[in-house]
């Protein structure tokens, strides 16, 4: 007993100080079980293989920010709530709905850099001949590090995102967002994605 | 020759009528910057997360310079029809018939026909070290590659080509992407992309082969053979995201960015 309660604040202590590295292959590891495992589990079994993961690893509060854009300053507490609620679900759902297969795919880990608070991991998605090559960006919020920002090619996906999100609540407003990507998350469940 | 000069009568002459419409739009877009050619919001990372700095690498939340939108909106359901309909089946059926080994010997054989391209816009960059591995990676690749069929000077001697082009050496020296448009077969491209291509198909020596129609089927092979190595990814970035027409946008001028500053 007198070890367990010893104990305690080292294992705190070894979860919050797990690396940025370490971090993006256990998630790695996460998508390629769901992958591997996609056909037996059916969408529900790979969002709720992913959930927990996924919910860990990404800074989903300040990612649902960014994404809104100049709008979330408008957005009262409640708003901004059902947002992040939404947007973590879409997220999940896009996961769990596009990692449904595996033909040899495997992780290979790249090289590090730090840099203005912001640690990037590189991380390589081999399947056959294709390589791509994912820059996970992360930064250390409250002790853990989480993924701020994913690029792909150059391409910024909390940037590609913010870009859809914007455009879509200035053409339809906050509901409009929500109900797309309500609809986006029904397809994916109904296996319509994917 | 002539099916070249055809199709750059066509380009210029659109770019010719379109110009007027370009520069008025980029003049009349608000709180316009230079360095992006876009309009100016607020700090997404700033206004989000008080006291969180903008993220590096997002940046600033910006608004692409997008006169055309309703026409490109009415070419892109054009292209994304074209590609389900007509591309994606007649690049299965080319699957089916050539290897994915055979599929990517001939994308590298046109990639090797496009190095005066590429060389040529390094020389213009004075870029002489990239423009040095262009030149290396055509001689050994032309020999040792068979003809450029195998990529030799990458797989054995880790030399990378150097992706360069006619719109990227106009946005090394500073000219701004000018508005966004999407092309019919072509996809989505910038006023100075478009200028680039223009040029860049002066220096290909596919748009010098004749008679015309084995200059079109060259282009044709070209471009299945492309299209049959690639496909997936359209329907991965629709997937993926809600508004595809924005996503393709937002992509395309991200990746853009990203390739000047190499």
């Amino acid at each position: 007993m007198v070890c367990v309660v010893l104990a305690a604040p080292c294992l705190l202590l070894a979860k919050a100080a797990q690396s940025p590295s370490e971090v993006i292959e256990k998630f790695n590891g996460a998508l390629l079980e769901a992958m591997k495992k996609g056909q037996e589990l059916g969408y529900e079994g790979r969002y709720k293989l992913l959930q927990p993961v996924i919910m860990n690893t990404f800074a989903f509060p300040y990612m649902a920010s960014v994404c809104a854009g100049r709008y979330w300053k408008t957005f009262d507490e409640k708003q901004r709530s059902r947002m992040l609620d939404t947007y973590i679900d879409w997220t999940i759902a896009t996961y769990a709905g596009r990692f449904n297969d595996y033909s040899g795919e495997k992780f290979e880990m790249g090289k590090v850099e730090t840099g203005q608070g912001i640690v990037t991991v590189v991380s390589r998605l081999i399947h056959g001949n294709d390589v791509t090559e994912f820059d996970y960006r992360l930064r250390n919020l409250g002790g853990t590090w989480r993924i701020v920002d994913i690029q792909v090619s150059g391409v910024s996906q909390l940037a590609l995102t913010r870009a859809q999100f914007v455009s879509v609540i200035k053409d339809k407003g906050y509901d409009g967002l929500l109900v797309m990507l309500k609809d986006k998350i029904r397809r994916f469940s109904r296996g319509e994605e994917g | 020759m002539k099916k070249m000069k055809n199709f750059y009568a066509i380009i210029v002459a659109c770019v010719i009528v379109l110009l007027p419409v370009f520069v008025h739009a980029e003049v009349s877009q608000p709180g316009q910057t230079e360095e992006t050619e876009t309009t100016k919001s607020l700090s997404a990372g700033e206004e989000a997360v008080s006291g969180e700095p903008a993220e590096e690498g997002v940046g600033e939340e910006v608004v692409p310079l997008d006169p055309l939108e309703s026409w490109n909106r009415v070419i892109f359901v054009f292209n994304d029809r074209v590609y389900f309909w007509v591309m994606k089946p007649l690049a299965k059926g080319y699957n089916a018939v050539f290897p994915e080994p055979v599929r990517v010997s001939v994308q590298n054989f046109f990639h090797n026909i496009a190095t005066p391209i590429r060389f040529v816009n390094c020389l213009l960059q004075l870029k002489f070290e990239s423009a040095g591995i262009e030149l290396a990676r055509f001689g050994l690749n032309s020999t040792a590659g068979f003809g450029g069929f195998f990529d030799v000077a990458k797989n054995n001697l880790k030399l990378q080509s150097q992706e360069k082009d006619l719109g990227l050496t106009l946005g090394h020296y500073g000219v701004g992407t000018g508005p966004y448009i999407i092309w019919p077969f072509l996809g989505p491209s910038t006023l100075r992309d478009t200028v680039g291509l223009v040029g860049d198909g002066f220096l290909s020596p596919l748009n010098y082969v004749t008679p015309w129609e084995d200059a079109f089927a060259l282009d044709a092979t070209q471009y299945f053979n492309y299209a049959s190595l690639h496909i997936g990814e359209y329907e991965e970035l629709k997937e993926s995201s809600i508004e595809p027409y924005v996503a393709l946008r937002d992509a395309y001028l991200q990746h853009r960015q990203s390739r000047l500053k190499k």
